[in-house]
């Protein structure tokens, strides 16, 4: 087995960082999710510490659309979505700026979910 | 009597073999009427696609065959991924919702539960009408998600495919593991997910449908909560932990339920879409009860 190079790195040292207080300057815990139905990746969900800001990218051409919901250990919660179509973002500004936030990503027809991945987290 | 409505639907059943593109077909839908006694829907009440899955316990039994053979082909490539279905319970429930059919949930589990599963009964990753489908496998959300899609879904456009390799030095091959477990296990699964969420969709478009939904939206304003949907309560406690405010929300839905009747209204619309489709394709929805079938046997090889 080879692992030529480790795509997610990048991410995984900033939450080590941040929990661990050794990071210099804002700590960056940006972390992501596919959703996807039936063998096909249709939707991303990416979280950006930088900004505060949850994304829902639908990534595929499919009629599907995509939705993300979210809580904080602040006790916020939400539910983003996206039903704009192929290529496209939507994104929310997540309230707080200390603890994590838990996220997932859906795949959407108007008033059902017909997939969703467990939940993610990362530091605000 | 029914109204014959010109309301067309596309799309029934698909094929789930990764890369294929759903089978399409067009059906013209009857406009249900809802007569003055409308029948009960209850948790034990059953719906007519209901007759074309196998029963909870061999959908468990066939995603956790299926799931570790693609925890095996994941671990070759040195990506400990442990996969999910939605027929595979958590180990931990603290996040995930009460899964029974949207409208039932009775008084007991919302003031001890409210949205939230309990740790024997049924359960959703998220509130709502989410629609649990035997071919939704999935890999876990972690850290190395990048890897792990790879190793899932093969190669995507710019990946370099020779990023990880088994033990003799072999790529992941187009279509990643879920493409080979595909081809060990043999036969597609057909799903009707399709059909159930645009019918769902369209039993929320009837107008007697509207105006029970509507009364329950007023009778929760009244109790002091503002929701558009009835899936909304629970759909906006997903992924949250139980708190005394979800206990409270949900035991007003449940009395609201009961006093807009919107579920017994739902549901009646909701079956009479359901027998449509059947009696117009009988033979698509026992293939689908036929694929689950031949599946399971092929896994128990």
């Amino acid at each position: 087995m080879q692992k030529k190079k480790r795509l997610a790195a990048a991410a995984v040292v900033g939450l080590s960082l941040a929990l661990s207080g050794v990071g210099v300057g804002v700590a960056q815990a940006d972390n992501s999710v596919t959703g996807s139905y039936g063998g096909l990746t249709r939707i991303t969900v990416s979280y950006t510490s930088s900004s505060n800001t949850l994304a829902v990218r639908d990534i595929r051409e499919d009629g599907y659309g995509g939705r993300s919901i979210w809580s904080t250990s602040g006790g916020s919660t939400g539910v983003k979505d996206n039903s704009n179509g192929n290529g496209t973002t939507t994104t929310t500004t997540i309230p707080g700026s200390s603890g994590t936030i838990a996220f997932n990503a859906c795949v959407k027809n108007n008033s059902t979910t017909i997939a969703c991945t467990g939940y993610v987290s990362s530091t605000l | 009597m029914r109204t014959r409505g010109t309301i067309a639907v596309a799309g029934l059943l698909a094929l789930m073999t990764a890369g294929c593109a759903p089978q399409t077909a067009t059906t013209a839908w009857v406009t249900p009427e809802v007569g003055a006694d409308v029948p009960a829907f209850t948790a034990q009440s059953t719906l007519p696609f209901d007759a074309f899955h196998l029963d909870v316990a061999d959908l468990e039994a066939m995603q956790s065959a299926e799931v570790a053979r693609l925890d095996a082909c994941a671990a070759r490539y040195g990506v400990d991924a442990v996969y999910s279905g939605d027929y595979l319970r958590p180990a931990d429930l603290s996040r995930s919702m009460w899964g029974g059919r949207p409208g039932t949930l009775d008084e007991a589990h919302a003031a001890e539960y409210g949205y939230h599963a309990s740790p024997t009964g049924e359960w959703a990753p998220v509130g709502g009408f989410y629609l649990k489908d035997p071919s939704n496998i999935l890999p876990p959300p972690d850290a190395s998600g990048e890897l792990t899609a790879l190793v899932t879904y093969g190669p995507a456009d710019g990946d370099d495919p020779t990023e990880l390799t088994d033990g003799s030095g072999e790529p992941v091959p187009a279509g990643g593991c879920l493409r080979e477990v595909e081809g060990e296990i043999g036969g597609a699964l057909i799903s009707d997910v399709d059909i159930r969420s645009e019918l769902i969709n369209l039993t929320f478009e009837h107008r007697d449908v509207v105006a029970a939904v509507g009364a329950w939206s007023t009778c929760m304003a009244t109790a002091g909560y503002d929701y558009d949907t009835v899936q909304g309560p629970a759909e906006s406690f997903s992924l949250s932990l139980l708190s005394d405010a979800e206990i409270a929300v949900a035991l007003a839905d449940v009395r609201c339920t009961g006093e807009s009747g919107w579920a017994d209204v739902f549901y009646a619309v909701l079956t009479d879409y359901q027998q449509q489709a059947v009696d117009q394709n009988p033979g698509d929805f026992a293939a689908v009860l036929d694929s689950q079938t031949a599946r399971l046997e092929a896994l128990g090889r």
